[in-house]
C-alpha cells in the first residue's frame, strides 16, 4: 500500500450472472480493474452508460462483491479504516421521502451512534452545503426541495460522519447546468477546506475536467486511459478517450447504425 | 402517502366519509352490545317465531332467541375475525414477503415457491377437510382464513420489497452501517403503508364473506352468534320462504352482511383513489 | 408565415398549497422552416407552454392568452380537434421520451397506431414509410418487430423522434430531448433534429435548458425566466451579444472542457416560488446588476421592438 493510498483496487472483475447455478455466461461489467485513490485526491471516472463506472462505485461501496480481484481499504492498525459515504445521480429517488431534511442528514451519524443525534453536527453540515439560513431547511421535506436543494441535502448527509472518501455518482446529471457548477463548486470547497477525496463518476468530461486531478476513462469494463487531468484533456493517447473529447467538443461524429 | 394523510385522505372524499360511519356505526355497536343488546344472547325464554313486536323488535328465531340481540352481538363476530385475519395476514404476510424481497437470491426463490404451492391448494377441498378435523371455534375459523390468506398478501409485499429495495435511499443507509433490520424498518416498511392499509380492507372483506360462509357450512362457533349461522338455521328451516319469517328472521343478517362489506369497500375504494 | 404563435400566455395551475402562477403574459413565435429554441432552468414555465400549446395539461388549469397554429387559433377548439391536430400536424417528442413508448408493443406496431390513427394509409405505403423513418434516423427496418427494452436509449430517443415527424407535421415541439442522454450522445441527437427537421421541412421548437447543445442547431433563442420571456434574439445576437443578466450568466456559468484548473461561478441562489407574486423583476435576487427600482418595479416586457426584459438595459 503507498503512502497517503485510501483504497486500492486491484485487477477486480464483476461478473453478473442470470440463474441459479453460475454456470451460465454471465455479464462481464467490470474487466481486471486496477486503480488507487489516494487522500486528498479527486479521481474523475469517466465512461459512458455500460462502460461500469457504476459498478465500479458500488464495489467500492461494499453494496456489491467483486467476482476476482480484491479491494484493500488503508488500515495499518494505528490510522483506522477510511469511512466512505456517497452521493448518488438522482435527488428525487436517493431521498426518502418520509423522513425530514433533519432526519436524513442526522441519520448516517445516528446509525454509528446508536441512535445519539448531535445537532450541532446536523447543523453545521447543512450549513456547510450552503442551505442558509438552516432554519428554513431543517424541518421541510425533500418534496418541498428543489433538485439541487435535494442534491445539496445529499451532500450534508454525506459528510456528517466526516468521510475520507466520497464517491459521487454522477451528482450533477439530473440537475440544470447552472445549478450543477454549483454543486462541482462546493465539492471542490469540501475537498480544499475538509480534506475529504472525491471518486466523481460522470459521462460529462467537462464536468470532469472541472473538478479531477487525475481521471481515469473507462470503456466496456476496462480502464482504458488513466491520468493527471492535463495529460488526459491535453495530450490523450487512447482513440477512445479522443472520440469522447471530441464529442464532448461539440465536434459530431456520424450516426452509428 | 404517510400514516397522517390516510385520516386526511378517508375524510375528504364522500366515500371515505359514508364507508367511515358505517363502519364506526358497526364498531360501536359491537363494543356497546351488552348495552344496547334488549336481551341476552343466550336467552331462550320467549316463544319460537314470534313476529316482531314492542318487546321484539326482529321477532324471535327458532329456538326462542330475540333476533335483534343476534345481530347486535354478530357484529362483534364478524368484527372479530375481519380483525384478527387481516393482522395476522398483514403480520405473516409482510414478514415473509419483505423479508424474501429484500434478501433476493435462492432464499427468495425457495420462499416463492413455497407460497406458490399454498396458492395451488384450492381452498374450498382444504377448508372442508379442515373442517372435519378441527372443532367448530370461532380461533378455528381465523385459522383457517388466515392460513389461506398470507400467501397473496407476501408475494404482493415482496414485488413491492423488490421495486423499493432499488432506491437510493436504501443504498444509502446500507453504505452508513445500517444493519439490514434497520434499513428494511427505516426504509422500506414506511413505503409499504398503502399496500398494507389495502391488504386490512381486502382481508376484512374476505374474513367476514368467508366467515359468514364457513358458519353456513357448519364451521361456525355455535355460542358465537354470527350472521353466517343466523343466515343457514334460517335458510335451512324448511317452508322458511312460505311464510314472512324470513322478512326479520334472514334478511337483517343478510343486509348487515352486505352493509359492513360495503364499508370496507368504501374506505378501500377511497384510499386507492387518485392522490 | 407564422407555424405558431402565442399571445400574452399566462397559465396558472390550482394545487393544494395554492394557485401556482406558471406562465406571465408570454409572446412567442415560430416562423415557417426555422428552428426556435426555448431556453429556462427547472420551473420556469418552458415546458408548461408546450403542454399547454398541446393541450396535454387542463386538469386544474386557468389560462388566458392565444395560442395560434398556422393562423388559426387552438385555444378553445374542441378535444376531438386538438386530437387531430396533435400527431398529425404538430409532433411532439416529450421529456424522457424514450420511456414513452409502450414497452408491450413492438415498434412496428406502435408507428403504425400513429399512422392508422390519423390517416387512411393502405398497409403496405404505411410500412414503407416506418421503414424509411427508422432508416432516417440510424435504425436499421429488420428491427422494427423488436420490443422497446430491446433498445438503448439513445436509440429509443431516435425512435420518438421518427415517430414525431412521421406523418410530416408542420411543427415539432421537443421537451428536453437531450437530457438524459450520455454527452456524446447529445450532439449527435441534435444534428439528427436538424436534419430531420430539414428533410421534411417542418419546423421545430426545441425546450431545454442546456443553451450550449441546443444553440447549435436554432435559428432563434427565447429565454425564459420564472414564467417570463427575459430576451430573446438570434443565435448570434444571444450567443454573442446577451443583454440580460441572466442569459449572461447562463453563458458565463458553461464548463468547457479544461485542461488547467479554473473556476467558474454558477448562479446564486434559487429559482424563484410559483406561488409567490413578486412586484418587480424575478431575477433580483441573483442578480449582479440590480438596483432599486428592479425590486419595486416589474421592467418591461419584451415585445416586437425590446429583445430583453430588463430595467439597466
Amino acid at each position: 500500500m503507498i503512502d497517503k493510498e485510501l483504497v486500492r483496487i486491484d485487477d477486480v472483475s464483476k461478473i453478473f450472472y442470470k440463474g441459479i447455478l453460475k454456470r451460465s455466461a454471465g455479464f462481464k461489467a467490470l474487466d481486471g480493474v486496477t486503480l488507487s485513490i489516494k487522500r486528498g485526491e479527486i479521481l474523475g471516472v469517466i465512461g459512458e452508460s455500460g462502460s461500469g463506472k457504476t459498478t465500479l462505485g458500488k464495489l467500492i461501496l461494499g453494496l456489491l462483491k467483486p467476482t476476482s480481484g480484491t479491494i484493500v481499504f488503508a488500515d495499518d492498525g494505528i490510522i483506522k479504516k477510511p469511512v466512505v459515504q456517497v452521493i448518488f445521480q438522482d435527488p428525487y429517488d436517493s431521498l426518502s421521502h418520509v423522513m425530514s431534511v433533519e432526519d436524513i442528514v442526522a441519520e448516517p451519524y445516528a446509525i454509528k451512534h446508536k441512535g445519539q443525534v448531535d445537532m450541532e453536527k446536523v447543523q453545521k453540515a447543512i450549513e456547510s452545503v450552503g442551505l442558509t439560513p438552516v432554519d428554513d431547511y431543517i424541518h421541510k421535506y425533500p418534496h418541498q426541495l428543489s433538485g439541487g436543494q435535494r442534491q445539496r441535502v445529499a451532500i450534508a448527509r454525506a459528510i456528517i460522519t466526516e468521510p475520507d472518501l466520497i464517491i459521487a455518482d454522477e451528482p450533477i446529471s439530473m440537475l440544470d447546468a447552472s445549478i450543477g457548477v454549483d454543486i462541482l463548486n462546493l465539492i471542490l470547497n469540501l475537498n480544499e477546506r475538509l480534506g475529504i477525496s472525491f471518486m466523481f463518476i460522470t459521462h460529462d468530461i467537462a464536468a470532469a475536467s472541472y473538478v479531477s486531478h487525475n481521471i481515469a476513462v473507462m470503456n466496456a469494463g476496462k480502464i482504458v486511459e488513466y491520468g493527471p487531468r492535463k495529460k488526459i484533456i491535453a495530450e490523450c493517447e487512447h482513440p477512445y478517450t479522443r472520440t469522447l473529447l471530441a464529442a464532448a467538443r461539440g465536434e459530431v461524429l456520424a450516426i452509428v447504425k | 402517502m404517510h400514516r397522517e394523510s390516510i385520516l386526511k385522505k378517508l375524510s375528504s372524499s364522500p366515500q371515505g366519509i359514508i364507508g367511515l360511519s358505517i363502519l364506526a356505526f358497526f364498531i360501536i355497536l359491537a363494543l356497546a352490545a351488552p348495552l344496547v343488546a334488549p336481551y341476552d344472547p343466550t336467552d331462550m325464554s320467549a316463544d319460537p317465531f314470534l313476529r316482531p313486536s314492542g318487546a321484539h323488535w326482529l321477532g324471535t328465531d327458532d329456538v326462542g332467541k330475540d333476533i335483534l340481540t343476534v345481530v347486535i352481538y354478530g357484529s362483534r363476530t364478524s368484527l372479530i375475525v375481519a380483525l384478527a385475519v387481516s393482522v395476522t395476514v398483514l403480520a405473516i404476510g409482510t414478514a415473509v414477503g419483505v423479508f424474501s424481497g429484500y434478501v433476493g437470491g435462492n432464499i427468495d426463490r425457495a420462499f416463492m415457491r413455497g407460497v406458490d404451492i399454498f396458492l395451488m391448494i384450492p381452498d374450498l377441498p382444504l377448508i372442508l377437510i379442515l373442517a372435519a378435523y378441527l372443532r367448530p371455534g370461532i380461533w378455528n375459523v381465523v385459522f383457517i382464513l388466515a392460513l389461506l390468506g398470507w400467501p397473496v398478501s407476501a408475494r404482493i409485499t415482496r414485488a413491492q420489497a423488490i421495486t423499493l429495495k432499488s432506491a437510493g435511499h436504501v443504498d444509502f443507509a446500507r453504505v452508513s452501517g445500517g444493519p439490514d433490520i434497520y434499513v428494511i424498518g427505516k426504509h422500506i416498511i414506511p413505503d409499504l403503508y398503502p399496500i398494507m392499509a389495502t391488504t386490512v380492507v381486502m382481508q376484512s372483506i374476505r374474513a367476514i364473506l368467508s366467515e359468514s360462509g364457513l358458519a353456513f357450512l357448519g364451521l361456525g362457533d355455535p355460542s358465537f352468534p354470527s350472521w353466517g349461522t343466523t343466515i343457514k338455521y334460517a335458510i335451512g328451516y324448511p317452508g322458511i320462504f312460505f311464510t314472512d319469517a324470513w322478512m326479520w328472521w334472514l334478511l337483517p343478517a343478510g343486509a348487515c352482511i352486505s352493509l359492513l362489506v360495503l364499508a370496507f369497500v368504501l374506505v378501500g375504494q377511497c384510499l386507492e383513489g387518485d392522490e | 408565415m407564422s407555424i405558431l404563435d402565442v399571445k400574452s400566455l399566462t397559465v396558472d395551475f390550482n394545487g393544494r398549497d395554492g394557485v401556482h402562477h406558471v406562465l406571465k403574459g408570454v409572446d412567442l413565435s415560430v416562423y415557417d422552416g426555422e428552428i426556435v429554441g426555448l431556453i429556462g432552468e427547472s420551473g420556469s414555465g418552458k415546458s408548461t407552454l408546450a403542454l399547454t400549446a398541446l393541450d396535454l395539461n387542463g386538469h386544474d388549469r386557468a389560462m388566458s392568452g392565444d395560442i395560434r397554429f398556422m393562423g388559426k387559433s387552438i385555444v378553445s377548439i374542441d378535444r376531438e380537434s386538438m386530437r387531430k391536430v396533435r400527431g398529425r400536424h404538430i409532433g411532439f417528442i416529450p421529456q424522457s421520451a424514450m420511456n414513452a413508448l409502450d414497452p408491450l408493443v413492438t415498434v412496428k406496431k406502435q408507428f403504425l397506431e400513429t399512422i392508422r390513427d390519423h390517416t387512411d394509409m393502405p398497409r403496405s405505403e404505411a410500412l414503407r414509410l416506418i421503414d424509411d423513418s427508422l432508416e432516417a434516423v440510424g435504425i436499421g427496418p429488420r428491427r422494427a418487430n423488436s420490443f422497446p427494452y430491446e433498445f438503448s436509449g439513445g436509440q429509443r430517443q431516435r425512435m420518438m423522434i421518427a415517430l414525431s415527424m412521421l406523418l410530416g407535421p408542420e411543427l415539432i415541439i421537443a421537451d428536453e430531448p437531450t437530457t438524459a442522454l450520455d454527452v456524446t450522445l447529445q450532439s449527435r441527437i441534435v444534428q439528427l433534429l436538424k436534419d430531420s427537421a430539414a428533410k421534411k421541412h417542418s419546423s421545430m421548437l426545441i425546450i431545454s435548458h442546456d443553451l450550449h447543445t441546443i444553440s447549435r442547431i436554432c435559428d432563434r433563442i427565447y429565454i425564459m425566466y420564472a414564467g417570463r420571456v427575459v430576451e430573446y434574439g438570434t443565435r448570434e445576437e444571444i450567443m454573442g451579444r446577451p443583454e440580460h443578466p441572466y442569459t449572461r450568466k447562463l453563458l458565463s456559468s458553461r464548463l468547457h472542457v479544461m485542461a488547467e484548473p479554473a473556476r467558474v461561478q454558477g448562479i446564486k441562489g434559487s429559482p424563484p416560488s410559483t406561488l409567490k407574486v413578486y412586484p418587480g423583476c424575478e431575477f433580483y435576487d441573483r442578480c449582479d446588476e440590480r438596483a432599486d427600482v428592479c425590486k419595486a418595479e416589474r421592467p418591461p416586457g419584451c415585445s416586437r421592438t425590446a429583445k430583453v426584459s430588463c430595467h439597466r438595459r
